[in-house]
């Protein structure tokens, strides 16, 4: 094991580092065009007339289309996650709107030309001409009776409803010391990966063939929409992934524009280029987190939970086939998350409003559940008199209960939550820190320090749907010996190649410079669903370590041969197979691979499968779709979670919050590479962070996007996030073969628990109880007037 | 991406400059004067700026010059932030003026970002308006007509509107070298490092030898469309112990003066009032830290 | 509208004709093909464009081409080529590396740029310097930490 748990380098980085990395917006060919789309200015309205003479006149412009082209020429889009197979509502969704617009940003027209200067100035002639139609932009609103209806056919704007129930959840609540009620309410933001979505769609009229290079986490999947939206052969079409520039779950599904690229691309017999700009990203790319979280939570004066009643209203904006939705249904099953709560009822409604669809975003709903678990601890905790953490403590799921099933059906693969929280206590100083608050306090500063925990299950894997348990990978080794690995998972960036090569690497015994990954070509990889849930090392690993032990021992066949001994008594490293315990009787590995490609018909090979390569798939154990007696299915496979500390300061005077230290003891299972993993869970916890203080998507009261660019839509930069420090506790997972977790969203649900409690600590001298993100200033600074004026019940705000 | 087409023009002197914004104006075709662009592009890109002619400043010698003339220094509308910022002349005889330019937007921004740009555009969040009036710069402007001369308290008129008209340029700007026992402070307050300031406050302070106030001003971006000076109540203070509650008096006027914050998405109007108050309280503190 | 301008991009004398809308960053990657600089916002926020202007950083999606006549343009590629001393890479990328200081790659080219012109003006700088010093270019991946131990490595090296 030379390379697995070591922190090896990402093995693309010499080339990014360089600016020698090739994403989607690279990529260029002769006589493309460019495409540019006109939006709808309006959030809800009806299509009247759509004139695009003006546009078609323009010189350069090779092609203008409006929705009813579009209903000619192709189908809708599939949804990635059809809420009809959940018992919710559905509607068609086109490349281009067809007569009904119902968010701002939703696509109606589009053009092509020789430049991207023309395809703009023809975009600016078309002129589309609305009826407004009543605009609901809030999700209770959206649920009364006289609301306007986004989808009039449905008659309520209510997606899909939801309920999980387990235990005797009346009678607990009947038997409780306390019983206590909140509402929580989550603000509307997103991943905004640093590079745009970007396509560039290539249908080649000779060959009858469609290429599409795009910045996507899942090429496979995304051939199939295409397949079927375009009404063509999937063997027709190759989707190819280059260097993506992040993507966050933002880049799993297929959008309206890359079809329609294709499409036009299909019609004008040349290349189109796509590059969204930051504008529209931020108005049509996805959006994520907004929810209501109401619970009500029964427990007894020793502070263990004994019911939790909780009801998820999420709003998702305008239905779109992007899958997001899906993230307020991951939010409700995964209630009570680590906690043995064993009567709790769920109750969601998924409501569509006139704003931007929701987008897969990291965390996928698991990060609500998180801050919806912490919040009823911490409220618990402050109604018993307890501790905040000895609170979690008890009410934990104990270490030898595992697997443990909660009431949706998601059942806990392994881990030590006590130790976890208990560990990251004693890293963070946790039992001395009313020392420091107070000298502080003293002094004016207002310190506080909070604890959280997040539960993030991984790997999903949904009924009917790409989103799935299992991954192929081939390895394949050529006859010099270098290795190829091709798998079907994909990289945005997340450094899965470098764990994948690692894997590969030790199990051939050969040196990592010698294996080189492939990945995000339908053409030449492995039938795969991509990159998402934090699934690629874990599934797409296993699968690549089952390829590459398969070709292994093809090789010590050979080699034990050679060596006149037998393959369990050779060892291979660093490309050298030799007898255990002696030294001089040695094979080269390359020497083999040459001569099983060479020598198929000699002695050392004959009596064996010509070829030193595999195609495996893996699939995850766990994962049941048949409803047991409950009427449970479990839908998630792993549970990697984390126990974390966080230390902030107030600014009392302006409400700033500064993030001091963030600590945690994090469980992936088994670390392939700490350098990987501590990286993702840096970044996610840098995306918490600027999630809960300093990114919001705000809408005014005619649904008007009022953070459309980075100057309003504000990520934090170097000084706003602090450097976490991360330990890790390895609780390997008895379903996978190396006892990998899930490693890549985590870190991304604990930072609204843990630091609205440190923030709630901080202002305790207030009585500042924290219900609504954002956290920002000038909210936090109307709190704490508040609580000093003993308004707004007292001490909340 | 910019969307209509302009003309662009390279001008290699203020003459030629101030040739090319009268033909413009004649012919009533819209133009905007380009410096470090650090505003202008963004706003273009986006499209909510689109001139007939862009009018580039970046070609004429002899803008960015930084130079002590007497108990003035003389700096070139040109300079950019960076340079001002690193400018030891700057530095040793109006800190408060190094200080600003080195607090706005990131590295970038600083480099290419010029100090006349940005009293050009004047955003009402700007950094450096509030400072040159308290400083009670000048400003050099060059029109068709020849050269004249204005108070920066003057040229700062309404919401993102100079007294500049369409046909001039401004070519340098003169701020007083501070005596040496001046203590100075600019202080910011933004959502996030290198946005936008919510509120800035800048303050100069002289103390006597009984710790007594010599002088002291105090100029405000975020108080309102304008920068706010303290003007009212700078001289009163004149003799004044200078004293927690001294600060305290300052700050209180300054949140009285702010009766016209501009609102914006997270920080309304009354939470805006309350940040001027902190921010000169803060601004105060530190310019009387740094007084000798 | 057309201009031409003459000017040297990564220590080679250049002339192009640009419609006058035409921005630096486009520029240099549609015609000079240099895509190792990237676009990300246009507003001048993310910091993902930046290069070398005659020395300092800049991002080339606020300066138009048509206004860097007669500048000295540096882009990642350049300034690795001039740059690198033993192998590939300039130390401040072999730390990034080292570091994993980066995962998409996407903010990288215009990171080490700004960490360049970071070193440039304090070879020795605390870790608020190296992070106000990197604030005007956004990473949504690592969370800076990465990026920051590299900076710190790399100051460290060169005082030995």
């Amino acid at each position: 094991m030379a390379y697995i748990g070591s922190a090896v380098s990402g093995i693309l980085d010499t080339k990014l580092v360089a600016g020698k990395g090739q994403y989607t917006a690279d990529v260029s060919l002769p006589d493309m065009g460019y495409m540019a789309v006109v939006r709808s200015p309006y959030a809800h309205a009806r299509i009247i007339n759509i004139d695009t003479g003006a546009a078609q006149r323009h010189p350069g412009v090779r092609i203008v289309v409006t929705g009813a082209d579009i209903q000619q020429w192709s189908k809708p889009i599939p949804h990635t996650l059809n809420p009809s197979a959940f018992g919710g509502k559905t509607t068609d969704i086109y490349c281009l709107a067809i007569d009904r617009v119902h968010y701002v940003g939703t696509p109606v027209a589009a053009v092509v030309a020789d430049t991207r200067h023309a395809a703009t100035e023809a975009a600016n002639l078309i002129e589309v001409e609305y009826a407004d139609l009543p605009v609901v932009i809030d999700a209770e609103q959206a649920l009364e009776p006289d609301s306007p209806l986004l989808y009039p056919e449905w008659e309520t704007n209510e997606l899909m409803h939801v309920r999980f129930q387990g235990g005797d959840v009346e009678q607990a609540f009947a038997d409780a010391d306390h019983v206590l009620d909140d509402t929580l309410r989550l603000h509307r933001h997103t991943a905004t990966p640093l590079e745009p979505r970007a396509a560039l769609a290539h249908y080649d009229d000779r060959a009858e063939r469609l290429t599409l290079w795009v910045s996507t986490q899942a090429p496979h999947p995304l051939r199939t929409t295409l397949a079927n939206t375009l009404q063509m052969d999937e063997n027709d079409i190759q989707v190819i992934q280059p260097q993506v520039g992040g993507a966050f779950g933002v880049k799993i599904p297929t959008y309206q524009e890359d079809p329609l690229a294709c499409l036009l691309s299909k019609r004008t017999g040349k290349p189109v280029k796509w590059i969204e700009e930051r504008t529209e990203h931020l108005m049509a790319g996805g959006h994520a987190r907004e929810q209501t979280l109401k619970f009500s939570v029964a427990c007894q004066a020793d502070g263990s939970v004994t019911g939790l009643k909780v009801r998820i209203i999420g709003d998702v904006g305008a239905l779109a086939a992007l899958a997001g939705w899906g993230m307020s249904y991951v939010a409700s099953f995964v209630v009570p998350g680590p906690y043995k709560i064993p009567n709790c009822e769920v109750d969601l409604s998924i409501v569509v409003t006139n704003k931007g669809p929701w987008n897969a975003y990291r965390g996928f709903g698991k990060e609500a559940a998180s801050f919806l678990m912490d919040r009823v601890m911490d409220r618990v905790a402050d109604t018993v008199r307890m501790d905040r953490a000895a609170v979690r403590l008890k009410n934990f799921v104990p270490k030898d209960e595992f697997p443990y099933v909660q009431i949706s059906g998601a059942t806990l693969d392994s881990g030590d939550y006590v130790k976890a929280l208990q560990d990251v206590m004693d890293k963070a100083g946790y039992q001395t820190f009313a020392e420091e608050q107070q000298r502080l306090r003293d002094q004016g500063r207002h310190i506080g320090m909070g604890v959280g925990f997040e539960l993030t299950p991984e790997g999903g894997c949904i009924p009917d749907s790409f989103i799935g348990g299992y991954e192929g990978a081939t390895v394949r080794v050529s006859p010099s010996g270098q290795v190829t690995v091709l798998t079907g998972v994909t990289s945005p960036g997340s450094g899965n190649e470098t764990g994948i090569a690692q894997i590969v690497a030790d199990t051939l015994g050969v040196p990592l410079g010698t294996v080189r990954v492939i990945q995000g070509d339908t053409q030449a990889c492995p039938y795969g669903l991509g990159n998402w849930s934090s699934r690629s090392l874990f599934m797409g690993g296993s699968a690549s370590l089952y390829a590459a032990r398969e070709v292994q021992h093809k090789v010590l066949r050979v080699a034990a041969s050679m060596l006149e001994t037998a393959p369990e008594d050779l060892d291979c490293e660093q490309g050298r197979i030799r007898v255990k315990g002696q030294a001089d009787r040695e094979v080269a590995f390359n020497d083999i691979a040459e001569y099983v490609h060479k020598r198929a018909f000699d002695h050392h090979a004959f009596d064996m499968e010509p070829g030193l390569e595999s195609t495996r798939y893996f699939r995850m154990g766990n994962i049941h779709h048949v409803p047991d007696d409950k009427g449970r299915i479990n839908t998630y496979p792993s549970y990697p979670y984390a126990a974390c500390v966080a230390v902030v300061e107030v600014d009392v005077e302006t409400g700033v919050i500064t993030l001091l230290r963030y600590v945690t003891v994090h469980d992936c299972g088994t670390v392939i590479n700490p350098l990987l993993v501590e990286g993702q869970f840096q970044g996610a916890v840098a995306q918490g962070l600027g999630g809960l203080i300093y990114e919001q998507l705000s809408y005014d009261d005619n649904g008007q996007l009022q953070t459309g660019t980075f100057m309003d839509y504000t990520l934090p930069t170097a000084v706003e996030v602090p450097s976490v420090e991360i330990h890790h506790q390895e609780v390997p997972s008895p379903f996978t073969p190396l006892g990998t977790k899930g490693a890549g969203e985590s870190g991304v649900s604990s930072p609204f628990g843990t630091i609205v409690s440190a923030v709630e600590n901080a202002l305790a001298p207030f009585g500042v109880r924290i219900h609504d993100t954002p956290l920002t200033p000038q909210r936090v600074w109307r709190m704490i007037q508040a609580a000093k004026n003993g308004t707004n019940g007292g001490a909340d705000a | 991406m910019i969307r209509v087409p302009f003309q662009f023009h390279r001008p290699h002197s203020i003459d030629e400059v101030v040739r090319l914004l009268s033909q413009c104006v004649q012919n009533g075709e819209d133009v905007k004067l380009l410096a470090g662009g650090q505003s202008l592009m963004p706003s273009m890109n986006l499209g909510l700026v689109a001139p007939a002619h862009i009018v580039s400043l970046n070609h004429v010698a002899g803008l960015d010059s930084i130079r002590q003339d007497g108990d003035m220094l003389a700096i070139g509308a040109g300079t950019t932030h960076h340079a001002l910022a690193k400018s030891e002349v700057v530095q040793a005889h109006c800190p408060i003026l190094s200080e600003t330019a080195a607090c706005i937007g990131d590295v970038q921004v600083r480099n290419r970002g010029t100090l006349g740009g940005s009293i050009g555009h004047f955003d009402p969040a700007a950094d450096y308006p509030p400072v040159l009036v308290l400083l009670d710069a000048a400003c050099q402007i060059v029109s068709p007509s020849g050269e004249r001369t204005v108070a920066a308290k003057d040229v700062f008129v309404d919401y993102m509107t100079t007294s500049l008209s369409a046909d001039e340029v401004l070519t340098e700007i003169r701020v007083p070298a501070l005596p040496s026992d001046t203590g100075t402070a600019y202080v910011k307050f933004t959502r996030v490092e290198g946005g936008f300031a919510i509120v800035g406050a800048g303050a100069c302070l002289r103390l006597n030898p009984d710790n007594t106030c010599r002088s002291i001003r105090v100029g405000i971006c975020g108080a309102a469309p304008v920068p706010v000076r303290l003007t009212a109540i700078e001289d009163t203070l004149t003799g004044k112990a200078v004293d927690d509650a001294f600060v305290e008096v300052v700050a209180a006027a300054a949140y009285e003066s702010a009766h016209d914050p501009v609102a914006e998405l997270h920080a309304d109007a009354d939470y805006k009032r309350e940040m001027v108050r902190v921010f000169t309280r803060r601004a105060v503190k530190t310019a009387w830290e740094r007084a000798d | 509208m057309q201009t031409t301008i003459q000017l040297i991009v990564n220590n080679t004398p250049c002339e192009a004709t640009v419609d006058t809308r035409t921005l630096l960053v486009d520029f240099l990657r549609d015609q000079l093909d240099l895509t190792g600089t990237h676009l990300g916002c246009a507003t001048g926020n993310c910091g993902a464009c930046t290069v070398m202007l005659d020395g300092l950083t800049v991002k080339a999606c606020t300066i138009l081409a048509a206004d860097v006549a007669g500048s000295t343009v540096t882009t990642i590629e350049g300034w690795t080529q001039a740059a690198r001393q033993s192998g590939d890479l300039h130390p401040i990328q072999d730390a990034f590396v080292k570091h994993h200081a980066l995962q998409c790659g996407f903010c990288t080219p215009g990171m080490v740029l700004s960490v360049q012109q970071l070193l440039q003006e304090k070879s020795q700088p605390t870790e608020a310097d190296i992070r106000h010093g990197i604030a005007g270019n956004l990473c949504r991946c690592t969370g800076y930490a990465s990026i920051v131990k590299a900076v710190q490595e790399v100051a460290q090296t060169s005082s030995e």
